[in-house]
């Protein structure tokens, strides 16, 4: 061990504190009986050593610590509030994270932007149709003689009107043929249908 | 490791400490009781030696707070000078993250010394004892903090000095020089 050792300040420290192996201390023993300086250093290392002890214990003696029975009372309560609170930790469920690949927000958000598209063409579409209503017994809203499927509902092109059928169903509306409402135009202006075509009133 | 079940034929003292911490770990609470007043003294008075202030009780709490967390990484095996080195470097540990928190106002404290004292003993400390043990606790926080470690350890845990070296964590050569600097320093504080 002493080979180990850096110098003979260590050697000696190591000595005193009878912590050499019997060989090696065997070996310093004969160190000292030759080398006087050797000797010295030993005593004044011994002093300081003793010094030291002797000075800690009487200053310890003098010192009070807390009391005793309060403070140890004290760690203990901390002790098994501690194991306690462990205790219950360990027994409580932790979260378990999920992992999930990198790939899951760019999908989750892209899936996100089109289900909003999605929506905001539908409720578009739905805005712009023209929506035309027909009285139920029109023939547009029956469809015609012998139209659509015998069996089931009449499809979308089996309810869409022809031309002649709008025609029509504009001229039910505004009450008459063309030529009754103009009368009827010409009557709620209360002017005479001569004087309406150029002709003089004064005549 | 077969831990001897609690028995009132075995008188807490015989049982090793090793043993104590053991029943500790399996909820044995008197198992506690026992090692905090076993080491009482020895590891406050160290802990209030290293940060020489009144924080020693608060240490020695946190310390055994912290022999409960770290309860599973005790290895008897492995730990060179058992449940006591163990027992130590936890506590020196806490007293360096002491030292760490306090850092700035111990060099404040420090530059306000090096303006109003002249190198001689702290009027500020506790006044108890002679001369004699004034001039010794002021001697003893002139020392480096590595040094009073390494002399603390040795005068309170009484542990070897390779124990010792592995507790603060450094080479058997290191912390011989340090103690041995150490002892020379507080012969030479004490005489002048």
């Amino acid at each position: 061990m002493l080979e180990s050792l850096e110098n003979n300040e260590v050697i000696l420290l190591m000595y005193l504190a009878d912590e050499l192996p019997p060989v090696d201390r065997q070996e310093v023993e004969q160190m000292l009986a030759a080398d006087g300086g050797l000797r010295r250093a030993l005593e004044a290392l011994q002093a300081a050593h003793s010094a030291l002890h002797v000075g800690l214990a009487r200053l310890d003696q003098v010192e009070s610590l807390s009391n005793q029975a309060t403070l140890t009372r004290r760690i203990g309560r901390a002790m098994r509030q501690h194991s306690l609170d462990r205790a219950s930790k360990s027994r409580t469920p932790e979260r378990t994270k999920v992992a999930l690949p990198w790939w899951t927000y760019p999908t989750a958000a892209a899936a996100a932007i089109f289900l909003a598209f999605t929506i905001w063409v539908i409720s578009f579409n739905s805005s712009h149709r023209a929506v035309v209503t027909y009285p139920p017994n029109s023939p547009v809203a029956i469809g015609p003689a012998g139209g659509g499927s015998p069996s089931g509902p009449p499809s979308a092109t089996d309810l869409r009107p022809t031309p002649a059928q709008l025609a029509q169903e504009l001229e039910n509306s505004f009450g008459g043929s063309t030529t009754e409402r103009e009368d009827n135009q010409m009557a709620a202006l209360q002017v005479d249908p001569q004087a309406a075509q150029g002709g003089d009133l004064n005549e | 490791m077969p831990v001897p079940a609690a028995s009132p034929l075995i008188p807490s003292e015989n049982i090793t400490d090793e043993v104590m911490f053991q029943r500790l770990q399996d909820g044995d609470t008197a198992a506690g009781d026992e090692l905090v007043r076993r080491y009482y003294q020895p590891l406050l008075r160290y802990l209030q030696r290293l940060t020489g202030s009144q924080a020693g009780d608060e240490l020695l709490q946190q310390t055994w707070l912290s022999v409960l967390d770290h309860a599973d990484k005790f290895d008897p095996a492995l730990s060179g000078g058992g449940f006591k080195a163990w027992l130590f470097r936890i506590a020196t540990n806490k007293a360096n993250d002491f030292w760490r928190s306090r850092g700035r106002e111990k060099s404040a404290r420090e530059g306000l010394r090096l303006v109003t004292d002249d190198a001689s003993p702290a009027s500020d400390q506790r006044l108890e004892g002679s001369e004699e043990q004034q001039k010794l606790r002021w001697a003893i926080s002139q020392l480096p903090e590595s040094q009073r470690q390494v002399v603390m350890l040795r005068y309170y845990s009484e542990l070897k000095f390779v124990e010792i070296a592995k507790v603060v964590g450094c080479p058997l050569n290191t912390a011989l020089g340090r103690a041995h600097k150490a002892m020379m320093k507080l012969k030479q504080l004490m005489e002048s």
